[in-house]
């Protein structure tokens, strides 16, 4: 069953068309990869879909509800949570509030509870912190016990890159899109986010991600997509896609052109 | 193609495994962990910054159960009024009643509810709002119109009713604002708000002929500069309880129960409740929404963090706490007048906020503390002067730690001071001849048995002004052993300073003592007193 419809979906800034014609379905359970050349308009797609930018034309569809035109947090709380190319934690924070600040969406006690600390409250702010403790724990022994308390600027680069994927674990999404969750990794680190991803789906998340680096996205998408210019210039398994000679043509050049200029 | 997903022998274990606050790891030939022990060495690093004199003061008293730290800073804060107006304390002080003490306290109270007020909505949400000083005016003026005989014939509506309204009323007006600055970030924000405080006491300037087109004659709607006087006082529950209370006080302290000191406990409850709300709102998720917010505003609106609503539930809160501060104020004060709500009034609470350390709600307190005190207390030449010796002595060894350096510098500068006077006297009869004017208190007395005071003492005392703070530039700049030598020198020449010139005109002092403790407290921690530093990029 498809879980996100995204149906001609357009954008442009200014003159530059970014997003052209864009149509895709991704289903539940899948891993979808979006790639494509430096300015191909996937991290604009990523953001057309979470509501920071509103489309021009074209409709998205998650889990039959039409999501264009909310404010991204409430998109949020319909169960899509998003990591950042350039990371945005809350550096001041310290890590397990930086986790527990996105339990916002699904946690309701309003300013009564809050200032008197009602049974109810002390409830969910126990429910908050066992959750943010358990979507850390997710990366091993990394981001837990004495870490919780020291402040997010204290990570090391991929270490925030786990706090980013556990911070977005907390909104409770049903659909995870990761911005090239394996830049600035090294090849260690890349191999263990692959792992990751797949551990991700297997928890039950629905996953789209943007990425350059072939060896994730050979080793664990289901179907890739790659863009060229906001246009999808192929779909299918990543040994089709990348087999497909307009692909190669995005990412090398014509081979034609070269003898044109030789 | 091939995914070179197995050539290479990776141990997800390695970087996780060993003791990180050692640094050891378990096993030999291990690689080298860049980056994740680095905060662990950093950690080490501030254990270290916090030891010594002042880091082993300030450990010994985070040992102390939260509970029991601010039971105590509340029974201070409860039995300073009624010991400092028991007669040994009286008589010790050469006053004949507290009424001034308090009533500074009261004020102190007054303006730690209104900086925690501008801490929710600066230091937690992080909206640089320059209009805060309006709110608080606004609701002096509400206050005004509602219990005092300035409507009409007089409309007296009791506090119990008035104070609520006026809060709710000023936090609403608090939230419309933001609505209309909801897109604005930064310094666009601060540019509108500030213009909204400009408005407001430019209209409680001028509003004194207003014409409604259904009335005939134009109407006064704040009597302009004067302000509105005779606000109704309010009681102690009620004004018969009130009386009863004060026979009771007279009965037990043997001394007048005086309204300021009824404002004074007034405050201090309202301080209490306002310290609690604040705090269980900053622990929950609306807390840890405001901090995401302030740290980045797109992320937290996509990690599900509705910001609109809650910038706006800021602005709310910060001017309902503005306005529980403003309406008591003007009742206690009887009047409300356009001046004390204008921009100075707002930089001097920005001012006990950065001090104190933005987000730090003991910190915001402590520099309103500060912050009123500091200059009342410099008013009085005796009070001056103790301040001025203990807390330079306090100063150096919180640079020097108490340490051979500290009485070398000391004992230097005290046994030079009185070898050039000895020098002076036999070389020179009749130049060490002059008489300061600050003699009498033993401090001035001790201080000039080791000073040399010429007889032209005015000229020489604006002279040292310039001579010590060049001394302190050089103190500052030099750093070899010469350093301690220029210390020395400053030390002497702001005491001859001090002793021939400062302490003889407090009006001019006390904001020169208040201008440059701001320069040296913001210099030596940037991030205010109790706050902590922000890391924006690493």
């Amino acid at each position: 069953m498809a879980i996100l419809n995204v149906d001609r979906l357009s954008k442009h800034f200014g003159g530059l068309l970014v997003v052209n014609d864009l149509s895709f379905e991704l289903n539940e359970g899948e891993i979808l990869s979006i790639i494509g050349p430096n300015g191909a308009g996937k991290t604009t797609v990523l953001n057309l879909l979470t509501g920071i930018n509103p489309p021009d034309s074209g409709d998205i569809h998650f889990q039959g509800q039409s999501i264009v035109g909310l404010q991204p947090h409430q998109i949020t709380k319909l169960g899509m949570a998003r990591t950042f190319q350039t990371l945005r934690l809350f550096l001041n924070m310290s890590i397990i509030e930086n986790v527990m600040s996105a339990a916002y969406p699904h946690t309701k006690k309003g300013l009564f509870d809050i200032i008197f600390r009602t049974s109810g409250w002390r409830k969910e702010e126990a429910q908050i912190r066992a959750l943010a403790q358990e979507s850390l724990s997710f990366f091993g022994e990394r981001l837990v016990g004495y870490r919780f308390d020291q402040p997010a600027y204290s990570l090391s680069y991929a270490n925030r890159r786990r706090l980013e994927i556990a911070r977005a674990m907390a909104t409770k999404p049903k659909l995870l899109l990761l911005d090239e969750p394996a830049a600035g990794m090294n090849p260690k680190e890349t191999l263990e986010i692959t792992e990751l991803i797949g551990q991700l789906r297997d928890k039950g998340y629905t996953i789209l991600f943007i990425e350059h680096d072939m060896n994730v996205v050979s080793g664990i998408s289901d179907r890739v997509i790659a863009l060229d210019y906001g246009q999808k210039i192929a779909e299918g398994s990543y040994q089709e896609v990348v087999e497909n000679e307009r692909v190669i043509e995005a990412y090398l050049g014509r081979k034609q052109s070269v003898w044109t200029k030789a | 193609m091939s995914v070179e997903k197995n050539t290479q022998p990776t141990n997800p274990e390695s970087e996780s495994s060993g003791d990180p606050r050692t640094g050891a790891s378990p096993r030999a030939g291990d690689s080298p962990r860049i980056g994740v022990d680095e905060w662990v060495a950093q950690a080490d690093e501030r254990k270290q910054a916090r030891s010594g004199f002042w880091g082993t003061i300030a450990n010994r008293w985070e040992t102390i159960p939260v509970f029991w730290r601010i039971g105590f800073v509340a029974f201070i804060l409860i039995l300073a009024p009624i010991v400092t107006n028991t007669t040994p304390v009286l008589s010790l002080l050469d006053i004949s009643n507290n009424d001034f003490m308090v009533r500074v306290g009261a004020t102190f109270l007054a303006f730690s509810i209104l900086a925690i007020g501008l801490n929710v909505v600066v230091g937690y949400a992080g909206l640089l709002d320059l209009g805060y000083v309006a709110f608080f005016g606004l609701a002096s003026y509400g206050y005004a119109y509602l219990s005092s005989d300035f409507i009409g014939a007089g409309v007296h509506v009791p506090y119990f009713i008035s104070i609520p309204v006026v809060v709710a009323f000023t936090a609403l007006v608090g939230y419309l604002l933001g609505s209309l600055a909801i897109r604005l970030y930064g310094d666009y924000l601060a540019i509108v708000t500030l213009g909204f405080g400009l408005l407001f006491f430019q209209l409680a300037q001028t509003l004194t002929r207003v014409r409604f087109f259904w009335l005939e004659r134009p109407v006064d709607l704040t009597r302009g500069p004067n302000g509105i006087n005779n606000l109704d006082a309010i009681p102690l529950i009620t004004s018969r309880i009130e009386e009863s209370i004060a026979y009771g006080y007279i009965y037990l302290f043997g001394s007048t129960f005086t309204p300021t000191i009824k404002y004074y406990f007034l405050f201090l409850i309202m301080l209490g409740l306002v310290v609690l709300v604040v705090h269980h709102m900053n622990q929950s998720r609306l807390g840890r929404g405001w901090r995401a917010m302030r740290e980045d505003d797109l992320a937290a609106e996509v990690m599900g963090i509705p910001v609109r609503h809650l910038k706006l539930m800021a602005f709310a809160t910060g001017a309902g706490i503005a306005a529980l501060a403003g309406a008591t104020f003007a009742a206690w004060q009887g009047n409300v007048v356009p001046i004390r709500y204008n921009v100075l009034a707002l930089i001097n609470l920005y001012a006990m906020v950065v001090l104190g350390g933005l987000g730090s709600l003991p910190g915001v307190i402590i520099g309103a503390f500060i912050y009123t005190l500091l200059p009342e207390i410099l008013r009085n030449v005796v009070y001056a002067t103790t301040l001025f010796y203990v807390g330079g002595l306090i100063g150096l060894v919180a640079w020097l730690e108490p340490s051979k350096r500290l009485v070398m510098v000391l004992g230097g500068t005290f046994l030079a001071g009185l070898l050039l006077k000895f020098l002076v006297n036999l070389l020179w009869p009749g130049f060490d001849t002059g008489v300061a004017p600050t003699e009498g208190f033993f401090l001035n007395q001790w201080a000039q048995s080791w000073l040399i005071i010429p007889a032209n003492f005015t000229t020489a005392g604006n002279l040292a002004i310039g001579a010590g703070i060049a001394a302190l530039l050089a103190t500052v700049s030099i750093k070899n052993w010469w350093r301690y030598v220029f210390l020395g020198l400053t030390i002497y020449l702001f005491g001859f300073a001090w002793e021939t010139r400062l302490a003889v005109e407090p009006s001019v002092t006390r904001i020169l003592v208040v201008g440059a403790s701001l320069v040296v407290l913001m210099i030596t921690r940037p991030q205010g007193l109790l706050g902590k530093l922000r890391v924006e990029i690493l």
